[in-house]
C-alpha cells in the first residue's frame, strides 16, 4: 500500500513538471500578415500606389477634420 | 506608423445612435447583427447619466485571437484586428472572451449553430482583395483602402466618437481637456490598449517574432 | 463508508466554492450602481468631468441602457473573459494536454512490463453468458459516441497548436467545423447513450464488501495473488460510478450549457462551462484510455465478452469467480437473453 501511495504522489509530482510548459500568452502573430491568405496592404490599389507615405497622409488629415477647433477657427 | 484606435468622449456622447445607423448602413450588416452599440449608463439620473459608444477596440493583445480554435484572426500593420470568415467555425470563444462584447453571431441557435461570427473592421474589410464584391459581401465597405476613416466617426455629430492613428487622437483629445480644465480619462483604453508604464501589451507595430 | 461519503460531500463542497469564487470575478462594481450615481451626481457639480463614479460602473456585469437588443448587450466590458482565456488556453490546457500524454506513457510503460494479461489455465470450451445483446448495445452507443465526442474534442481544443502546421489553415478549418458538428450532435445520444447503460448496468455495479478488498490490494496487480470478485471487480465499477455517473454528469451537462446558447445564457456561464467541460471531459478521457486499455489490449479475452456476449469459463473463474459461482449455484440465472440462440463457443482465448 505504501508503495503504491508513493508511486501515485511521485506520478504526481512528474505530471506538475507540466507547469512549466506554460508560456507567455501574448498574442505573437507577426503583424500585416493574414493568418491564411495575405491581405492587401490598404495602400496597394490605383488611388495611392503602394504609396505608404501619401496614404498615411490623407488618413492624417482626415483624422485631423475630427477637430473642431482647428475647423472652426 | 499608425496604430488605428478608438476615442469615445462620455462628455459629448449625447446617445444619438448615428454612429450604429452609419456602420448599419455602410455594411449592409444583416438583421440581429450590429458592429456597433450605444450603452447610456446611470440612464435618466441628472447629472449622472453618460453615454458610451462601443465596438470593437482593435486591442493590443487580443483575446479574441487567442482563444479563435481555427487561428482566423489577424492584425493589420496598423493595428486593426480582422478575421477571416472562410475559416470561421462559429464556436463563439471570441465573444466569451472579448472584453467589449464586439463579436456578433447572426443566429444563437440549437446545437451551437451560430453562422459565422461578424464584427467591427475598422471599415478595412477582411483578407479578400480590397474593395472586391467578395470583401464586400463578407465584410463591408474597405474605407481605409479608400483614404478614408470609419463611417461611424467620420459621421459623429458631437465628435464624441473619434477614429483614426492614436497619436492623431491623442492631440485632438488633449487639446480639449485642455480647454475644458480637466477629465482625460477614456473610457475602455486600459483595457484595450494596456495601462500606461506597466508591462507593454504586444505591440502591432513592432515585428515580433513568432515564439515557440 | 461513511467517511467515504464524507469525504466526497467535502470535495464537492470545496470545488464548488472554488468555482463560485471564480464566477464572482465578473460581478461588478464594489457599491450598489444607485450609490455610485448618487455619487457622480454629486461630483459633476463639485468636480466638473470627473466621471469615476461611473467608470466604476462600466466594469463589471453592471448593465446600461441600449436600444441594440439581446443578452448583455448593456454590459460595457466584462472582466470573466481574460481570466477564462488565461485558465482555457493555460493552465487547464496545460496540465490537461500533459495529463493525457502521461497516462497514454503510464499505459504503454504497463504494456511492456506486464504484456497481455493471459489465462493462467487452459479455456475449458464451455461459455458462459456475460452480456446480453441488450447491454452490449448499450456499451457500444455509449463507447462509439465517447470516441465521437474524444476525438473531434481534441481538434477542437489542440487542433490549433498541432493540426495547423501541419494540415494548413484552410484544411484544418474543415476539418474544425466537421468536428464541431459532429460534436454538437452526437453530444446529447452520448447523453441518452450514458443514461440507458447506467441503468442496464446499475445493478452489477452496487458497491459491495468484497470491492473494499480488491481496492486494497489493487486487484492483486501488484503481489500477483488471486482476489476473488463478483461480475464487475471494484476496478470497474468505480469507473461506472465515478467516470460514466460522476464524468458524465459533470461532462454532459456543462455541454448542454455551451450546445444551446440559445437560452441567453451570460458569458460568465459560458466561460465556467467551458472550463468545467475541457477539465471534465480530460478527466473523462484520461480514465477512458486505461479502460479500452483493460478492455482491449491488457487482458486478454476481454474484449470478446463486449463483442460476443459471452466468455469461456476459466475466464470466468480467473476474473469473477463470485460471479461464475452465483451462476453455478443457480443464483443468477445462467441465460438471461430474451433469444434462444446458444452463446457461440467463440474466442476467450486471445
Ligand atoms: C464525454 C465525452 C466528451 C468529450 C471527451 C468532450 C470533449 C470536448 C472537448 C475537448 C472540447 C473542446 C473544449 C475547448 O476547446 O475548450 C469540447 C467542446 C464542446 N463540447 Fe464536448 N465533450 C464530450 C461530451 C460532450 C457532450 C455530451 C456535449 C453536449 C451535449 C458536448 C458539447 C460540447 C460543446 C458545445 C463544445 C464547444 C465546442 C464548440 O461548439 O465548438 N460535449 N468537448
Ligand atoms: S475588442 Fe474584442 S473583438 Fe475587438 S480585438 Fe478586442 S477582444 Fe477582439
Ligand atoms: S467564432 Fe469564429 S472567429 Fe470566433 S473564435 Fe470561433 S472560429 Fe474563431
Amino acid at each position: 500500500m505504501m508503495k503504491a501511495v508513493s508511486l501515485v504522489l511521485a506520478g504526481a509530482a512528474v505530471l506538475s513538471l507540466a507547469g512549466c510548459g506554460e508560456k507567455p500568452q501574448t498574442v505573437s502573430a507577426k503583424p500585416g500578415v493574414s493568418a491564411a491568405k495575405a491581405d492587401d496592404k490598404p495602400y496597394n490599389n490605383d488611388q495611392f500606389k503602394n504609396d505608404r507615405a501619401a496614404w498615411e497622409r490623407t488618413l492624417r488629415a482626415r483624422a485631423d477634420n475630427q477637430n473642431e477647433y482647428k475647423r472652426v477657427n | 506608423m499608425a496604430r488605428m484606435k478608438f476615442i469615445c468622449d462620455a462628455e459629448r456622447c449625447i446617445e444619438c445612435n448615428g454612429c450604429v445607423t452609419a456602420c448599419k448602413n455602410e455594411h449592409d450588416v444583416p438583421w440581429g447583427v450590429n458592429r456597433r452599440r450605444v450603452v447610456t449608463l446611470n440612464d435618466g439620473i441628472v447629472g449622472a447619466e453618460r453615454s458610451i459608444s462601443v465596438a470593437c477596440m482593435h486591442c493590443s493583445d487580443a483575446p479574441c485571437q487567442a482563444v479563435c480554435p481555427v487561428n482566423c484572426f489577424y492584425k493589420t500593420e496598423d493595428g486593426v484586428v480582422l478575421h477571416d470568415k472562410d475559416l470561421c467555425i462559429g464556436c463563439g470563444y471570441c465573444f466569451y472572451a472579448c472584453p467589449f462584447g464586439a463579436p456578433q453571431f447572426p443566429q444563437a441557435g440549437a446545437f451551437g449553430l451560430r453562422g459565422k461570427m461578424d464584427k467591427c473592421t475598422f471599415c478595412a474589410g477582411g483578407p479578400e482583395k480590397d474593395n472586391s464584391k467578395a470583401e464586400n459581401e463578407k465584410y463591408g465597405r474597405n474605407r481605409l483602402a479608400e483614404g478614408k476613416l470609419p463611417a461611424c466617426a467620420e459621421m459623429c455629430s458631437t465628435k464624441a466618437l473619434l477614429a483614426g492613428d492614436g497619436d492623431v487622437l491623442s492631440d485632438i483629445y488633449r487639446e480639449r481637456v485642455m480647454r475644458r480644465g480637466r477629465g482625460g480619462d477614456l473610457w475602455g483604453h486600459a483595457t484595450a490598449y494596456g495601462v500606461p508604464g506597466a508591462k507593454p501589451a504586444a505591440q502591432p507595430a513592432a515585428p515580433v517574432q513568432q515564439k515557440s | 463508508m461513511k467517511s467515504v461519503y464524507a469525504k466526497f460531500a467535502g470535495i464537492v463542497g470545496v470545488l464548488t466554492l472554488s468555482l463560485s469564487v471564480f464566477a464572482q470575478q465578473s460581478s461588478g462594481p464594489t457599491l450598489p450602481p444607485a450609490e455610485l450615481a448618487k455619487q457622480q451626481t454629486e461630483r459633476t457639480t463639485q468636480q466638473p468631468y470627473n466621471n469615476q463614479p461611473v467608470w466604476s460602473n462600466a466594469r463589471g456585469a453592471t448593465s446600461g441602457y441600449t436600444s441594440i437588443p439581446g443578452p448583455e448587450a448593456g454590459v460595457l466590458i466584462q472582466d470573466g473573459g481574460q481570466t477564462w482565456r488565461a485558465l482555457k488556453n493555460g493552465t487547464v490546457s496545460v496540465y490537461g494536454g500533459w495529463a493525457l500524454v502521461a497516462m497514454m506513457l503510464v499505459i504503454g510503460g504497463f504494456y511492456a512490463w506486464k504484456g497481455t494479461i493471459q489465462l493462467h489455465e487452459s479455456p475449458t470450451g464451455r461459455m458462459v453468458e456475460r452480456f446480453t445483446l441488450l447491454e452490449r448495445m448499450a456499451h457500444w452507443s455509449t463507447a462509439i459516441s465517447f470516441s465521437v465526442l474524444a476525438i473531434s474534442g481534441l481538434i477542437l481544443a489542440f487542433g490549433k497548436n498541432i493540426l495547423i502546421p501541419v494540415f494548413g489553415f484552410h484544411l484544418f478549418s474543415w476539418l474544425a467545423t466537421i468536428a464541431k458538428t459532429l460534436h454538437n450532435f452526437i453530444g446529447p445520444l452520448f447523453i441518452i447513450s450514458c443514461v440507458i447503460t447506467f441503468v442496464v448496468f446499475l445493478r452489477d455495479n452496487w458497491p459491495k464488501a468484497v470491492d473494499f478488498k480488491w481496492v486494497a490490494s489493487f486487484g492483486g496487480l501488484l503481489s500477483g495473488k488471486h482476489v476473488p470478485s463478483e461480475k464487475f471487480n471494484a476496478g470497474e465499477k468505480i469507473w461506472f460510478w465515478g467516470g460514466l455517473m460522476v464524468l458524465g454528469i459533470v461532462v454532459g451537462a456543462s455541454g448542454l450549457v455551451l450546445n444551446f446558447p440559445n437560452f441567453g445564457q451570460t458569458r460568465a456561464t459560458m466561460q465556467l462551462a467551458s472550463l468545467i467541460h475541457l477539465g471534465g471531459s480530460i478527466l473523462f478521457m484520461v480514465g477512458a484510455l486505461g479502460h479500452i486499455y483493460m478492455g482491449t489490449l491488457g487482458m486478454a479475452g476481454a474484449f470478446n465478452a463486449m463483442k460476443t456476449g459471452s466468455v469461456d469459463e476459466a475466464w470466468a473463474k480467473e476474473h469473477h469467480e463470485i460471479w461464475l459461482n452465483d451462476i453455478k449455484a443457480g443464483k443468477i440465472p445462467a441465460v438471461r437473453s430474451k433469444t434462444h440462440a446458444q452463446p457461440q463457443p467463440v474466442g476467450g482465448d486471445d
